[in-house]
């Protein structure tokens, strides 16, 4: 069971407002999908069901916060429409959420719906008395369309008495209207909750494991704020529901502005060691420092964390500066956008940013409150190459011209280089080597080296998957078009290995969205075995970067089952595909870790027997051990002839797995490094 | 489709305090509501064309509906045309009435105008001050208590996360796309059913995960405080503005009446 939240008042908590935001969004982008697809009208219907999720977990004042802003929200998209069915999801999902957060069953949503259903009646009927001449309007025209429906359908001698029935229910209905609409809405609402009560229920179940904790908030602290200097002796900490802690027994200290390189494999304990230094408490062990550790204010601690475009909260990159600065506070947005190297683009929408402008950004964030300890953590794992070079020494430098204290978190061996001090965490303990040397991690694959040759490959010159001049344009036509590819030829043979590099928005998810069938290019083909490929969606397998929304079932048996349509005999040997036990199979999606998702997910896939796979960032997010794995049941595919098509930013290790490379780059492709021979069809050869 | 995207410009429209936008289409809104009759519906649109002239918005910007949405209009003007009223006028030997096919078009322009307001809203401003002009907007009912603040922030974070959502979405759909149907392509009700709640999980999950995520991002800035970093307000084009849709929803009223 999920603990039911502690009854808390006043304002809303950081992350009751986020989930109000996000869940309501959720019901937003239903309603308006619903909305300007008629045909997909019932999709509306699904919007009670994140409603319920945030009536069920936070209190009323949260579903009130997500209606309203949902209702502004989804009034801008389209207008008044669905903003009201927003507030309609609201109720419903409101009133089966909220019984479901009292522990309560299905005879007091009946009795719940039994008052609330009434009253909306009575709203319904107000409002139709107040906007009379509306009504009328709209009441005549079912009024009008009924009548030509009957009219044309009179006219069939077997049908004259039922049109005429139809007719005089129909005028009595309108004649009548306060009682049609108190009918209708009470029937309608009922038959909601009712849906709401299943559905919702359903997918609680399923979702009860997951609560988010906000593992940033700490108690309040009435001391004056300095963060440093602070001294760790033997803290210990462990996670609610944790079996074991995960920091054992950790002392350190940090006085003055140094780069200091925290590392160590996922799992290790070094998130939460920059945790508690950013003044969540210890379970035991004892923290000492100067005053208070100030998070988020002013001369107090920053925090850059793992994902970039969760953490930038702003809707245009000025607003991101300054959010959630008290209102007081006067900031040189212009002077820090360029110190981060994002000079002139304050205008510019968040959404339109890169992975590495969105970290550079937040750290712009950070310095607007001139922290006395700024903890990065992880804050490169997901981002490209020059991303991440950028960010390493814009980090770097912050030390000495900022003076402040940098705790920069990796899992990155040559990141660390530039720091003054390196620690190294292993199972929640600190590892000796602290200090000058660095004990290197094992890490897989050359990088940067020239790709391994393979084994045979078959008969190349055999295009299976054949782009010919392929572009696409986004929103083409409209004042919003905005160009992803262009020009692109490309042929892949069987048992080819092609790896695609490309930085954030060089158009390579548009790429692999085409050459999976699932998006026809505004111009140019893609054929597979010389048929569009969007004819064939399926048989080009595409994993995706967030294996997550790949894997849609409960269980990895029934996920496998359903995504290859094979029975559960055949699941076993999917599974070794991947290099994972039979006993896998019983295990639940949501308690694997980001590397056996992928994994999982690369069962499914393979288990179709597709023609060409293709990876998405594959690697994105892998520490080196999950990596390590990933690329070898790669290699092995490769052996056994499929063809493979990876698409990354990331070079690391690839050379084990691909034989040719090729650039993308603002949506051009340029083939090159071809081993061992350049095959016929393809691009340009440098 | 393109939703909820600025066309890039600095018009007098787009200089326009946001709240000032959105009050004066709610307000013509209520008017076209209370007095749905031709006189208010054209003056909407003259004013939805004039500000479309101002704010130069291309004609690419509007929506290429699908075939079907045509067919559907056609087919509801005929049944209206079956269905007669009066006026009615003589067509070779019958007569044809014309009142309710009257009633149609006036129903569809009415419905037109009302959504073209609010697409021109979101066609002419900036994202990042809907937020704070809802906090503006919603100021008085700070006296009655009521965390209007909050429900800014909230908003603001909803605009900033549905592109994330909407995209997500799409690659839920996308992956389901990539399998294969139920056995036997048999689609049952209770397969659809199943369907829907693990897509509805799968969405969810990557949500909630970012929820968590984005409320880590609010506690490590220190909670909640300012929303952009140019805070607007109306100036005397908004008076403009407010007087221009003042006139006109007490023309659109007096004029039904004289009708």
């Amino acid at each position: 069971m999920a603990e039911r939240p502690p009854s808390v008042r006043g304002p809303l908590r950081p992350l009751e407002l986020a989930a109000a935001a996000v869940l309501g969004g959720v019901t937003v982008a239903l309603a308006v999908l619903g909305w300007i697809l008629p045909h997909a009208s019932a999709i509306q219907a699904l919007g009670a069901v994140p409603m319920g999720l945030v009536a069920q977990r936070y209190r009323p004042r949260a579903v009130l916060a997500a209606t309203v802003a949902g209702c502004v929200v989804s009034f801008l998209v389209a207008g008044t429409g669905p903003a009201y069915s927003v507030v309609v999801c609201a109720i419903v999902g409101g009133l089966v959420g909220d019984v479901k957060r009292r522990g309560r069953g299905r005879w007091t949503v009946v009795a719940a719906t039994a008052v609330v259903a009434p009253a909306l009646a009575g709203v319904a009927d107000l409002m139709l008395l107040v906007f009379a001449a509306s009504r009328k309007l709209t009441l005549d025209q079912i009024r009008n369309l009924g009548r030509g429906v009957t009219g044309v359908a009179g006219r069939l001698p077997l049908l004259h008495g039922a049109a005429d029935r139809a007719n005089h229910l129909l005028d009595t209905a309108i004649r009548d209207w306060w009682a049609t609409v108190a009918v209708v809405v009470v029937i309608g609402l009922a038959a909601s909750v009712a849906a709401a009560w299943v559905i919702v229920g359903a997918v609680l179940d399923r979702l009860e494991w997951m609560v988010p904790e906000d593992r940033m908030e700490a108690p309040d602290d009435p001391r004056p704020i300095a963060p440093l200097p602070v001294s760790l002796r033997d803290v210990h900490v462990r996670y609610p529901q944790a079996a074991s802690d995960a920091l054992d027994g950790v002392s350190f200290a940090l006085e003055g502005p140094d780069l200091v390189a925290l590392v160590g494999a996922n799992g290790s304990g070094k998130s939460t060691l920059a945790r508690v230094l950013a003044g969540r408490p210890p379970t035991a062990g004892e923290v000492v420092r100067a005053g208070a550790a100030g998070l988020g204010k002013r001369g107090g601690t920053a925090v850059i964390s793992q994902r970039p475009e969760s953490q930038v909260l702003g809707v245009r990159v000025a607003d991101d500066v300054v959010w959630g600065l008290p209102a007081d506070a006067a900031v040189d947005v212009e002077q820090l956008l360029d110190l981060v190297g994002l000079g002139g683009m304050a205008a510019r929408e968040t959404t339109t940013l890169s992975g590495g402008e969105l970290q550079r950004l937040a750290v712009a964030a950070a310095l607007a409150r001139r922290p006395k300890l700024l903890l990065s953590d992880e804050s490169t794992a997901m981002i490209d190459e020059q991303g991440r070079k950028d960010l390493t020494s814009l980090l770097a430098r912050l030390p000495r011209t900022a003076q402040m204290a940098v705790v920069h978190v990796t899992h990155r061996a040559e990141e660390a280089a530039a720091a003054d001090r390196v620690v190294r965490l292993a199972g929640g303990r600190l590892l000796e080597g602290v200090g000058d040397s660095f004990p290197p991690f094992a890490d897989p694959g050359p990088t940067g080296s020239t790709p391994a040759r393979r084994g045979p490959l078959g008969d190349r010159r055999a295009g299976v998957l054949v782009v010919e001049d392929v572009s696409h344009t986004y929103a083409d036509g409209t004042p919003w078009a905005q160009p992803a590819l262009h020009g692109i030829n490309l042929s892949v043979g069987e048992g080819d290995g092609l790896l695609i590099v490309g930085g954030n928005g060089s158009g390579k998810s548009t790429l692999a969205w085409v050459l999976a069938g699932l998006l026809e290019p505004t111009s140019g083909r893609c054929l597979l075995d010389g048929r569009p490929v969007t004819r064939q969606v399926g048989a080009v397998a595409l994993a995706f970067q967030h294996a997550r929304l790949q894997l849609q079932r409960p269980t990895v048996r029934s996920d496998i089952k359903a995504a290859a349509g094979i029975g559960s005999d055949a699941v076993p040997a999917a599974l070794a595909e991947v290099g994972l036990d039979a006993e896998f199979a019983d295990r639940r999606i949501d308690q694997l870790s980001g590397g056996e998702m992928r994994r999982v997910a690369l069962a499914g896939l393979l288990a179709r027997r597709p023609r060409v796979l293709i990876l998405d960032e594959p690697l994105a997010g892998l520490d080196p051990s999950s990596r390590a794995g990933l690329l070898s049941v790669l290699g092995r595919l490769r052996d056994e002839g499929l063809s493979l098509i990876v698409i990354s930013h990331d070079l690391e290790g690839m050379g084990e797995v691909c034989d040719r490379t090729a650039l993308l780059a603002q949506g051009r492709l340029q083939l090159h490094d071809y081993v061992p021979e350049p095959v016929s069809g393809g691009g340009p050869t440098p | 489709m393109v939703l909820l995207r600025q066309i890039p410009g600095d018009t007098a429209i787009h200089r326009l305090w946001a709240g000032t936008k959105m009050l004066a289409v709610v307000t013509y809104g209520v008017v076209l509501s209370l007095v749905p009759s031709w006189p208010g519906i054209v003056i909407g649109a003259v004013m939805l064309l004039a500000v479309a002239r101002i704010a130069r918005v291309p004609r690419s910007a509007l929506p290429r509906l699908p075939v079907w949405f045509w067919v559907v209009m056609a087919a509801g003007g005929l049944f209206t045309l079956v269905s007669g009223g009066k006026p009615e006028i003589s067509v070779g030997s019958g007569h044809v009435g014309l009142g309710d096919l009257e009633l149609y078009v006036r129903f569809v322009c009415l419905s037109v105008v009302l959504l073209g307001a609010s697409a021109m809203v979101a066609w002419t401003t900036s994202l990042g001050d809907v937020a704070p002009a809802v906090a503006r907007v919603g100021a008085p009912l700070r006296w009655l208590r009521l965390p209007v603040d909050e429900w800014a922030v909230t908003t603001a974070l909803c605009i900033r996360s549905l592109p994330l959502l909407v995209d997500e979405m799409r690659t839920v759909m996308a992956a389901r796309r990539l399998r294969p149907g139920p056995p036997g392509h048999r689609w049952s009700l209770n397969t659809l059913l199943d369907e829907g709640i693990d897509l509805m999980t799968a969405a969810l999950t990557a949500s909630i995960r970012r929820a968590g995520e984005m409320g880590e991002a609010i506690t490590a800035r220190g909670g909640t405080g300012q929303l952009t970093s140019q805070p607007a307000g109306p100036g005397w084009p908004d008076a403009l503005a407010a007087a221009v849709v003042a006139v006109a929803s007490g023309a659109a009223i007096g004029l039904a009446s004289v009708a």
